[in-house]
Protein backbone atom coordinates (compact mmCIF):
# COMPACT_ATOMS: atom_id res chain seq x y z
CA UNK A 1 0.00 0.00 0.00
CA UNK A 2 1.26 3.26 -0.70
CA UNK A 3 1.70 5.27 2.44
CA UNK A 4 1.05 8.86 0.72
CA UNK A 5 -1.95 6.93 -0.36
CA UNK A 6 -5.66 9.05 0.75
CA UNK A 7 -8.70 7.70 0.73
CA UNK A 8 -11.05 9.62 -2.10
CA UNK A 9 -13.84 12.01 -0.44
CA UNK A 10 -16.43 9.77 -1.08
CA UNK A 11 -14.84 7.06 0.70
CA UNK A 12 -13.71 9.55 3.32
CA UNK A 13 -17.23 9.07 5.44
CA UNK A 14 -16.25 5.38 6.43
CA UNK A 15 -16.82 5.14 10.15
CA UNK A 16 -13.84 4.74 12.49
CA UNK A 17 -12.43 0.80 12.15
CA UNK A 18 -14.40 0.50 8.64
CA UNK A 19 -16.95 -1.86 9.52
CA UNK A 20 -20.37 0.11 10.55
CA UNK A 21 -21.65 -0.04 13.85
CA UNK A 22 -24.49 -2.38 13.14
CA UNK A 23 -21.99 -4.75 12.27
CA UNK A 24 -19.74 -4.34 15.19
CA UNK A 25 -22.47 -4.80 17.64
CA UNK A 26 -23.50 -8.13 15.89
CA UNK A 27 -19.67 -9.24 15.84
CA UNK A 28 -19.81 -8.17 19.69
CA UNK A 29 -22.75 -10.13 20.77
CA UNK A 30 -21.43 -13.16 18.88
CA UNK A 31 -17.35 -12.73 21.07
CA UNK A 32 -19.37 -12.48 24.47
CA UNK A 33 -21.26 -15.93 23.29
CA UNK A 34 -18.14 -16.87 22.21
CA UNK A 35 -16.49 -16.77 25.26
CA UNK A 36 -19.88 -17.92 27.37
CA UNK A 37 -19.58 -20.96 25.75
CA UNK A 38 -15.68 -21.92 25.43
CA UNK A 39 -15.01 -23.70 22.31
CA UNK A 40 -18.18 -23.57 20.61
CA UNK A 41 -18.31 -22.04 17.16
CA UNK A 42 -20.61 -18.98 17.05
CA UNK A 43 -22.03 -18.56 13.69
CA UNK A 44 -21.93 -14.81 12.56
CA UNK A 45 -22.45 -13.13 9.84
CA UNK A 46 -18.97 -12.10 8.07
CA UNK A 47 -18.95 -8.89 6.35
CA UNK A 48 -17.29 -8.48 2.85
CA UNK A 49 -13.67 -6.76 3.47
CA UNK A 50 -11.70 -4.90 1.11
CA UNK A 51 -9.11 -7.81 0.73
CA UNK A 52 -10.18 -11.75 -0.18
CA UNK A 53 -11.68 -14.45 2.00
CA UNK A 54 -8.81 -16.02 3.32
CA UNK A 55 -6.11 -13.69 3.91
CA UNK A 56 -7.60 -12.80 7.21
CA UNK A 57 -10.64 -10.88 7.56
CA UNK A 58 -11.87 -13.18 10.16
CA UNK A 59 -9.19 -11.57 12.76
CA UNK A 60 -9.33 -8.82 11.23
CA UNK A 61 -13.32 -8.11 11.78
CA UNK A 62 -12.78 -8.92 15.66
CA UNK A 63 -9.88 -6.67 15.63
CA UNK A 64 -11.89 -3.66 13.91
CA UNK A 65 -15.12 -4.39 16.15
CA UNK A 66 -13.10 -3.92 19.64
CA UNK A 67 -10.34 -1.47 18.51
CA UNK A 68 -10.76 2.09 20.15
CA UNK A 69 -8.40 5.07 20.45
CA UNK A 70 -6.33 3.89 23.48
CA UNK A 71 -5.66 0.29 22.01
CA UNK A 72 -1.69 -0.47 20.70
CA UNK A 73 -2.44 -2.99 18.02
CA UNK A 74 0.43 -5.67 17.00
CA UNK A 75 -0.19 -7.79 13.76
CA UNK A 76 2.36 -10.85 13.01
CA UNK A 77 1.80 -13.38 10.00
CA UNK A 78 4.33 -16.53 11.34
CA UNK A 79 5.68 -14.52 13.97
CA UNK A 80 6.86 -12.26 11.85
CA UNK A 81 5.51 -8.28 11.81
CA UNK A 82 7.20 -7.41 8.38
CA UNK A 83 5.63 -10.14 6.09
CA UNK A 84 2.98 -9.38 3.40
CA UNK A 85 -0.10 -10.59 5.53
CA UNK A 86 0.92 -8.44 8.65
CA UNK A 87 2.14 -5.17 6.61
CA UNK A 88 -1.28 -4.91 4.70
CA UNK A 89 -3.35 -6.15 7.80
CA UNK A 90 -1.43 -3.31 9.99
CA UNK A 91 -1.96 -0.71 7.41
CA UNK A 92 -5.51 -0.93 6.45
CA UNK A 93 -5.79 -0.89 10.78
CA UNK A 94 -3.62 2.54 10.51
CA UNK A 95 -5.40 3.87 7.43
CA UNK A 96 -9.33 3.02 8.59
CA UNK A 97 -8.35 3.51 12.89
CA UNK A 98 -7.23 7.33 13.17
CA UNK A 99 -5.27 7.58 16.76
CA UNK A 100 -4.81 3.86 17.11
CA UNK A 101 -1.20 2.92 17.49
CA UNK A 102 0.53 0.33 16.44
CA UNK A 103 3.60 -1.82 17.63
CA UNK A 104 5.82 -5.00 16.82
CA UNK A 105 6.09 -5.28 20.70
CA UNK A 106 4.79 -7.97 22.22
CA UNK A 107 4.49 -6.47 25.87
CA UNK A 108 3.34 -3.29 24.61
CA UNK A 109 0.34 -4.47 22.34
CA UNK A 110 -2.64 -4.05 23.91
CA UNK A 111 -4.56 -6.47 20.75
CA UNK A 112 -2.44 -8.58 18.72
CA UNK A 113 -3.91 -9.97 15.61
CA UNK A 114 -1.84 -13.37 14.46
CA UNK A 115 -1.69 -15.29 11.74
CA UNK A 116 -0.59 -19.37 12.66
CA UNK A 117 1.69 -18.09 15.69
CA UNK A 118 1.13 -17.56 19.31
CA UNK A 119 3.96 -15.06 20.46
CA UNK A 120 6.92 -16.69 22.35
CA UNK A 121 6.45 -13.94 25.27
CA UNK A 122 3.88 -14.85 27.49
CA UNK A 123 0.59 -12.87 27.35
CA UNK A 124 -0.91 -11.36 30.36
CA UNK A 125 -4.59 -10.26 30.92
CA UNK A 126 -4.35 -7.33 29.79
CA UNK A 127 -3.76 -8.46 26.15
CA UNK A 128 -6.16 -10.22 23.66
CA UNK A 129 -4.86 -12.15 21.18
CA UNK A 130 -6.88 -12.45 17.89
CA UNK A 131 -6.25 -15.29 15.52
CA UNK A 132 -7.30 -15.80 11.47
CA UNK A 133 -8.53 -18.77 11.14
CA UNK A 134 -8.77 -20.66 7.89
CA UNK A 135 -11.00 -23.76 8.54
CA UNK A 136 -12.67 -23.98 12.13
CA UNK A 137 -14.50 -27.13 12.29
CA UNK A 138 -11.77 -29.83 13.21
CA UNK A 139 -14.55 -32.19 12.71
CA UNK A 140 -15.06 -31.69 8.93
CA UNK A 141 -12.41 -34.47 7.80
CA UNK A 142 -14.73 -36.73 9.55
CA UNK A 143 -18.05 -35.68 8.84
CA UNK A 144 -19.10 -33.64 5.79
CA UNK A 145 -22.50 -32.82 6.71
CA UNK A 146 -22.60 -29.16 9.19
CA UNK A 147 -25.89 -30.38 10.87
CA UNK A 148 -24.34 -33.59 12.14
CA UNK A 149 -20.92 -31.95 13.04
CA UNK A 150 -23.13 -29.28 15.01
CA UNK A 151 -24.56 -32.35 17.00
CA UNK A 152 -21.47 -34.05 17.58
CA UNK A 153 -19.60 -30.77 18.90
CA UNK A 154 -22.73 -30.09 21.38
CA UNK A 155 -22.88 -34.04 22.65
CA UNK A 156 -18.95 -33.93 22.94
CA UNK A 157 -18.99 -36.66 20.64
CA UNK A 158 -15.27 -36.64 19.27
CA UNK A 159 -14.74 -40.30 18.52
CA UNK A 160 -14.61 -40.35 14.54
CA UNK A 161 -11.55 -37.41 15.30
CA UNK A 162 -9.79 -40.02 17.87
CA UNK A 163 -10.15 -43.28 15.43
CA UNK A 164 -8.42 -41.05 12.69
CA UNK A 165 -5.77 -40.21 15.34
CA UNK A 166 -5.58 -43.87 16.00
CA UNK A 167 -5.15 -44.47 12.48
CA UNK A 168 -2.56 -42.40 12.11
CA UNK A 169 -0.73 -44.38 15.20
CA UNK A 170 -1.35 -47.84 13.10
CA UNK A 171 0.04 -46.71 9.88
CA UNK A 172 2.83 -44.53 11.15
CA UNK A 173 3.49 -44.54 14.60
CA UNK A 174 2.76 -41.22 14.47
CA UNK A 175 -0.08 -38.65 15.03
CA UNK A 176 0.90 -36.87 11.44
CA UNK A 177 -1.03 -33.53 12.38
CA UNK A 178 1.67 -31.02 11.95
CA UNK A 179 0.10 -27.57 13.08
CA UNK A 180 -4.27 -27.09 13.17
CA UNK A 181 -3.70 -29.70 16.10
CA UNK A 182 -7.71 -30.81 17.64
CA UNK A 183 -7.59 -29.32 21.37
CA UNK A 184 -10.36 -29.73 23.63
CA UNK A 185 -11.06 -27.01 25.43
CA UNK A 186 -12.98 -27.00 28.91
CA UNK A 187 -13.30 -30.67 28.93
CA UNK A 188 -16.05 -30.09 25.97
CA UNK A 189 -15.83 -28.58 22.35
CA UNK A 190 -12.58 -29.53 20.47
CA UNK A 191 -11.24 -26.77 18.40
CA UNK A 192 -9.33 -26.30 15.41
CA UNK A 193 -6.88 -23.81 17.15
CA UNK A 194 -5.75 -22.77 13.67
CA UNK A 195 -2.75 -23.21 11.65
CA UNK A 196 -0.45 -23.03 14.75
CA UNK A 197 2.32 -25.39 15.26
CA UNK A 198 2.50 -27.87 18.02
CA UNK A 199 4.36 -26.12 20.16
CA UNK A 200 2.16 -23.60 20.52
CA UNK A 201 -0.71 -25.26 21.45
CA UNK A 202 0.41 -26.00 25.16
CA UNK A 203 0.27 -21.80 25.21
CA UNK A 204 -3.35 -22.03 25.16
CA UNK A 205 -4.11 -23.97 27.80
CA UNK A 206 -4.40 -21.63 31.37
CA UNK A 207 -2.98 -18.77 29.22
CA UNK A 208 -3.62 -15.14 30.63
CA UNK A 209 -4.64 -13.24 28.05
CA UNK A 210 -8.35 -14.07 25.91
CA UNK A 211 -7.82 -15.75 22.82
CA UNK A 212 -10.50 -15.14 20.23
CA UNK A 213 -10.53 -17.30 16.97
CA UNK A 214 -12.17 -15.80 13.86
CA UNK A 215 -12.93 -17.26 10.49
CA UNK A 216 -14.25 -15.12 7.96
CA UNK A 217 -14.60 -17.31 4.99
CA UNK A 218 -16.49 -19.78 7.02
CA UNK A 219 -18.12 -17.01 9.41
CA UNK A 220 -17.50 -18.61 12.59
CA UNK A 221 -15.97 -17.06 15.83
CA UNK A 222 -14.77 -18.72 18.86
CA UNK A 223 -12.79 -18.06 22.02
CA UNK A 224 -10.25 -19.65 24.60
CA UNK A 225 -11.19 -17.65 28.26
CA UNK A 226 -8.13 -16.84 30.23
CA UNK A 227 -7.62 -19.26 32.66
CA UNK A 228 -8.78 -22.48 30.78
CA UNK A 229 -8.45 -25.81 30.42
CA UNK A 230 -6.88 -26.33 26.54
CA UNK A 231 -5.70 -30.26 26.24
CA UNK A 232 -4.80 -31.29 23.04
CA UNK A 233 -6.63 -34.36 21.87
CA UNK A 234 -4.10 -37.61 22.89
CA UNK A 235 -4.72 -41.07 23.91
CA UNK A 236 -3.38 -41.83 27.47
CA UNK A 237 -0.48 -43.69 26.54
CA UNK A 238 0.49 -41.80 23.77
CA UNK A 239 1.33 -38.43 25.03
CA UNK A 240 1.48 -35.34 22.89
CA UNK A 241 4.79 -34.60 21.98
CA UNK A 242 5.79 -31.09 20.61
CA UNK A 243 8.51 -29.84 17.91
CA UNK A 244 12.05 -30.67 19.49
CA UNK A 245 14.43 -28.85 16.75
CA UNK A 246 17.08 -31.77 17.30
CA UNK A 247 20.00 -31.99 14.61
CA UNK A 248 20.76 -35.69 13.83
CA UNK A 249 23.13 -35.91 16.96
CA UNK A 250 20.17 -35.47 19.21
CA UNK A 251 21.26 -31.91 19.68
CA UNK A 252 18.94 -28.94 19.95
CA UNK A 253 18.96 -26.41 17.05
CA UNK A 254 19.49 -22.96 17.95
CA UNK A 255 18.69 -19.60 16.28
CA UNK A 256 20.81 -18.46 13.69
CA UNK A 257 20.74 -15.30 14.41
CA UNK A 258 20.75 -14.45 18.12
CA UNK A 259 21.15 -17.92 19.79
CA UNK A 260 18.34 -18.98 21.47
CA UNK A 261 17.53 -22.40 22.10
CA UNK A 262 13.94 -22.27 23.26
CA UNK A 263 11.93 -20.65 20.70
CA UNK A 264 10.05 -21.99 17.75
CA UNK A 265 12.56 -22.23 14.41
CA UNK A 266 11.73 -21.57 10.68
CA UNK A 267 13.57 -23.80 8.54
CA UNK A 268 15.27 -21.53 5.71
CA UNK A 269 16.89 -22.77 2.43
CA UNK A 270 20.31 -20.55 2.15
CA UNK A 271 21.62 -20.10 -1.51
CA UNK A 272 24.72 -22.60 -1.33
CA UNK A 273 21.70 -25.53 -0.65
CA UNK A 274 22.31 -25.55 3.00
CA UNK A 275 20.00 -25.07 5.81
CA UNK A 276 19.62 -22.61 8.38
CA UNK A 277 17.29 -22.35 11.53
CA UNK A 278 15.89 -18.97 12.87
CA UNK A 279 13.41 -17.67 15.48
CA UNK A 280 9.65 -17.60 13.81
CA UNK A 281 8.64 -14.84 16.92
CA UNK A 282 10.81 -11.34 14.92
CA UNK A 283 10.06 -9.61 18.11
CA UNK A 284 11.30 -12.18 20.28
CA UNK A 285 14.54 -12.62 18.01
CA UNK A 286 15.19 -9.05 18.72
CA UNK A 287 14.71 -9.01 22.38
CA UNK A 288 17.13 -12.10 22.86
CA UNK A 289 19.50 -10.16 20.21
CA UNK A 290 19.75 -6.85 22.09
CA UNK A 291 20.28 -8.88 25.33
CA UNK A 292 23.21 -10.58 24.15
CA UNK A 293 24.78 -7.08 22.53
CA UNK A 294 24.33 -5.56 25.65
CA UNK A 295 26.29 -8.38 27.07
CA UNK A 296 24.06 -10.83 28.85
CA UNK A 297 24.40 -14.41 28.51
CA UNK A 298 21.40 -15.67 26.55
CA UNK A 299 19.51 -18.96 27.74
CA UNK B 1 -12.50 9.23 8.41
CA UNK B 2 -14.79 9.94 10.44
CA UNK B 3 -13.09 10.68 13.87
CA UNK B 4 -15.01 8.95 17.32
CA UNK B 5 -14.64 11.62 18.84
CA UNK B 6 -16.74 14.48 17.21
CA UNK B 7 -19.45 11.93 15.58
CA UNK B 8 -21.29 12.21 19.26
CA UNK B 9 -20.59 13.68 22.59
CA UNK B 10 -18.37 10.69 23.20
CA UNK B 11 -20.47 10.58 26.92
CA UNK B 12 -23.43 10.12 25.00
CA UNK B 13 -24.50 6.13 25.37
CA UNK B 14 -25.00 6.62 21.86
CA UNK B 15 -21.66 7.42 20.40
CA UNK B 16 -19.34 4.88 18.82
CA UNK B 17 -17.06 5.34 21.26
CA UNK B 18 -18.53 4.91 24.06
CA UNK B 19 -20.00 1.95 22.88
CA UNK B 20 -16.47 0.55 22.20
CA UNK B 21 -15.48 1.42 25.47
CA UNK B 22 -18.17 0.17 27.60
CA UNK B 23 -18.46 -3.13 24.97
CA UNK B 24 -14.46 -3.59 26.04
CA UNK B 25 -15.41 -3.60 29.27
CA UNK B 26 -18.13 -6.22 28.73
CA UNK B 27 -15.27 -8.30 27.12
CA UNK B 28 -13.29 -8.35 30.05
CA UNK B 29 -15.68 -8.97 32.29
CA UNK B 30 -17.17 -11.89 30.29
CA UNK B 31 -13.37 -13.16 30.25
CA UNK B 32 -12.51 -12.58 34.03
CA UNK B 33 -16.30 -13.84 35.83
CA UNK B 34 -17.11 -12.27 38.66
CA UNK B 35 -14.55 -9.39 38.23
CA UNK B 36 -16.42 -6.27 38.31
CA UNK B 37 -15.55 -3.38 35.56
CA UNK B 38 -16.24 0.18 35.57
CA UNK B 39 -18.20 1.30 32.78
CA UNK B 40 -17.28 4.54 30.85
CA UNK B 41 -18.91 7.36 31.74
CA UNK B 42 -21.97 8.39 30.15
CA UNK B 43 -24.60 11.39 30.22
CA UNK B 44 -27.72 9.99 29.06
CA UNK B 45 -28.38 6.42 31.02
CA UNK B 46 -27.01 4.19 33.07
CA UNK B 47 -27.04 0.38 34.16
CA UNK B 48 -29.31 -1.67 32.51
CA UNK B 49 -29.50 0.94 29.73
CA UNK B 50 -26.24 1.51 28.60
CA UNK B 51 -25.96 -2.61 28.16
CA UNK B 52 -28.71 -2.48 26.18
CA UNK B 53 -27.26 0.50 23.38
CA UNK B 54 -24.00 -1.23 23.28
CA UNK B 55 -25.56 -4.69 22.61
CA UNK B 56 -28.81 -4.63 20.94
CA UNK B 57 -30.80 -3.34 17.63
CA UNK B 58 -33.24 -4.25 15.36
CA UNK B 59 -31.24 -7.63 14.81
CA UNK B 60 -32.16 -8.96 18.11
CA UNK B 61 -35.05 -9.66 20.17
CA UNK B 62 -35.37 -7.81 23.50
CA UNK B 63 -37.48 -8.21 26.58
CA UNK B 64 -38.37 -6.05 29.48
CA UNK B 65 -41.16 -7.22 31.64
CA UNK B 66 -39.71 -4.41 34.59
CA UNK B 67 -39.32 -1.56 32.89
CA UNK B 68 -36.36 -0.56 33.77
CA UNK B 69 -35.91 0.69 30.19
CA UNK B 70 -37.43 4.64 29.27
CA UNK B 71 -40.02 4.21 26.10
CA UNK B 72 -37.96 6.59 24.55
CA UNK B 73 -34.76 4.50 25.04
CA UNK B 74 -36.94 1.99 23.66
CA UNK B 75 -37.61 3.55 20.14
CA UNK B 76 -34.14 4.22 19.80
CA UNK B 77 -32.66 0.96 20.18
CA UNK B 78 -35.33 -0.33 17.44
CA UNK B 79 -35.43 -3.70 18.94
CA UNK B 80 -37.50 -6.13 18.14
CA UNK B 81 -40.36 -6.91 20.68
CA UNK B 82 -40.38 -10.51 21.95
CA UNK B 83 -42.20 -12.32 24.74
CA UNK B 84 -39.43 -13.34 27.87
CA UNK B 85 -39.57 -17.02 26.54
CA UNK B 86 -38.56 -16.05 22.95
CA UNK B 87 -36.12 -12.52 23.65
CA UNK B 88 -32.61 -12.91 22.80
CA UNK B 89 -32.22 -10.55 25.72
CA UNK B 90 -33.99 -9.75 28.60
CA UNK B 91 -33.60 -6.92 31.66
CA UNK B 92 -34.77 -7.72 34.67
CA UNK B 93 -34.52 -6.25 37.96
CA UNK B 94 -32.39 -8.46 40.50
CA UNK B 95 -34.43 -7.48 43.54
CA UNK B 96 -37.65 -10.00 42.80
CA UNK B 97 -37.28 -13.82 41.93
CA UNK B 98 -37.83 -14.59 38.51
CA UNK B 99 -40.67 -15.65 37.17
CA UNK B 100 -40.31 -16.78 33.56
CA UNK B 101 -38.37 -19.46 31.47
CA UNK B 102 -36.09 -18.08 29.25
CA UNK B 103 -34.54 -19.16 25.89
CA UNK B 104 -32.08 -21.85 26.97
CA UNK B 105 -30.08 -22.55 23.03
CA UNK B 106 -30.29 -26.32 21.67
CA UNK B 107 -28.05 -28.71 21.51
CA UNK B 108 -26.72 -27.53 18.54
CA UNK B 109 -27.46 -23.68 19.15
CA UNK B 110 -26.44 -23.42 22.08
CA UNK B 111 -25.79 -19.62 21.26
CA UNK B 112 -29.50 -19.22 21.37
CA UNK B 113 -29.68 -19.02 24.58
CA UNK B 114 -31.19 -15.71 26.03
CA UNK B 115 -28.26 -13.30 27.76
CA UNK B 116 -29.93 -11.88 30.74
CA UNK B 117 -29.18 -8.39 31.81
CA UNK B 118 -29.98 -7.78 35.65
CA UNK B 119 -30.28 -4.16 37.88
CA UNK B 120 -28.56 -4.84 40.87
CA UNK B 121 -28.29 -2.54 43.70
CA UNK B 122 -24.65 -2.79 44.40
CA UNK B 123 -22.14 -4.70 42.89
CA UNK B 124 -19.38 -2.95 45.71
CA UNK B 125 -19.12 -6.12 47.11
CA UNK B 126 -19.99 -5.13 50.79
CA UNK B 127 -21.54 -7.88 51.79
CA UNK B 128 -21.59 -10.52 54.93
CA UNK B 129 -21.44 -13.61 52.58
CA UNK B 130 -19.94 -13.47 49.07
CA UNK B 131 -20.35 -15.79 46.39
CA UNK B 132 -17.37 -18.34 45.69
CA UNK B 133 -16.67 -18.99 41.87
CA UNK B 134 -15.00 -21.13 39.68
CA UNK B 135 -14.72 -21.88 35.91
CA UNK B 136 -13.10 -20.71 33.22
CA UNK B 137 -11.83 -17.38 33.08
CA UNK B 138 -11.24 -17.80 36.70
CA UNK B 139 -7.81 -18.55 38.34
CA UNK B 140 -8.78 -20.54 41.71
CA UNK B 141 -11.51 -19.25 43.12
CA UNK B 142 -12.96 -15.39 42.74
CA UNK B 143 -15.00 -14.10 45.19
CA UNK B 144 -17.83 -11.63 44.50
CA UNK B 145 -20.01 -9.52 46.74
CA UNK B 146 -23.32 -8.06 45.57
CA UNK B 147 -26.09 -6.77 47.13
CA UNK B 148 -29.89 -6.53 45.60
CA UNK B 149 -29.93 -10.04 44.15
CA UNK B 150 -32.94 -12.44 44.75
CA UNK B 151 -31.79 -16.00 45.94
CA UNK B 152 -34.08 -16.54 43.28
CA UNK B 153 -32.02 -15.85 40.84
CA UNK B 154 -29.07 -17.98 41.20
CA UNK B 155 -31.19 -21.23 42.38
CA UNK B 156 -32.94 -20.76 38.79
CA UNK B 157 -29.76 -20.10 36.78
CA UNK B 158 -28.63 -23.16 38.22
CA UNK B 159 -31.97 -25.26 36.86
CA UNK B 160 -31.48 -23.34 34.09
CA UNK B 161 -27.89 -24.01 33.04
CA UNK B 162 -27.83 -27.31 34.45
CA UNK B 163 -26.98 -28.95 30.70
CA UNK B 164 -23.68 -27.66 29.37
CA UNK B 165 -23.97 -26.27 26.27
CA UNK B 166 -27.10 -24.78 26.70
CA UNK B 167 -27.71 -22.27 29.28
CA UNK B 168 -28.11 -18.46 30.17
CA UNK B 169 -25.45 -15.82 30.44
CA UNK B 170 -25.98 -12.96 33.43
CA UNK B 171 -24.95 -9.34 32.69
CA UNK B 172 -25.33 -7.90 36.42
CA UNK B 173 -25.36 -4.23 36.66
CA UNK B 174 -25.36 -1.26 38.84
CA UNK B 175 -25.42 2.20 38.12
CA UNK B 176 -21.60 2.38 37.17
CA UNK B 177 -20.66 -1.28 37.14
CA UNK B 178 -20.76 -4.41 35.57
CA UNK B 179 -20.01 -8.13 36.31
CA UNK B 180 -20.70 -10.86 33.75
CA UNK B 181 -21.39 -14.50 35.46
CA UNK B 182 -21.36 -16.78 31.60
CA UNK B 183 -22.96 -20.42 31.79
CA UNK B 184 -20.17 -22.11 32.84
CA UNK B 185 -19.17 -20.00 36.20
CA UNK B 186 -19.87 -22.47 39.03
CA UNK B 187 -21.37 -20.40 42.38
CA UNK B 188 -21.41 -21.43 45.61
CA UNK B 189 -21.99 -19.67 49.06
CA UNK B 190 -23.64 -16.49 49.44
CA UNK B 191 -26.82 -15.69 51.11
CA UNK B 192 -27.88 -12.21 52.54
Amino acid sequence: MNPNYQLTDSQDSYGFGFLDEFAKREIRRVILKAISIPGYQTPYASREMPMGRGFGTGGLQLTLSMIGPEDTLKVIDQGSDDSVNAVNLRKFAELTCPDVSTTESTTEATLIQTRHRVPEIALREDQVLNLQVPYPDPLVIVEPSEAKRKIMHGEGDYARLLTKLYEDLVKFDEITISHRYPTRINGHYVIDPSPIPRYDVPKLHQSQALLLFGAGREKKIYAVPPYTNAEPLVFDDVPFRTENFYNADGKRRACNRCGSTNSFLDELNLEDGSKAWQCSDTDFCNRQLARTDAGEVTQ
Amino acid sequence: MNNPNTALQPDSVWSPLFQQRAFRALMTAFSFPGRRQPLPPCVDAKGPACIAAVLCDNEVTLADPDHLIQPDDIRRLGIGEASVENAGFIIADGSRAPSFEPALGSLAEPEQGATLIIRVASLDGTTAFPLTLRGPGIEGTQSLGLRGLHDGWLAERARWNRNFPMGVDLILVDDTQVVALPRTTQISGGGN
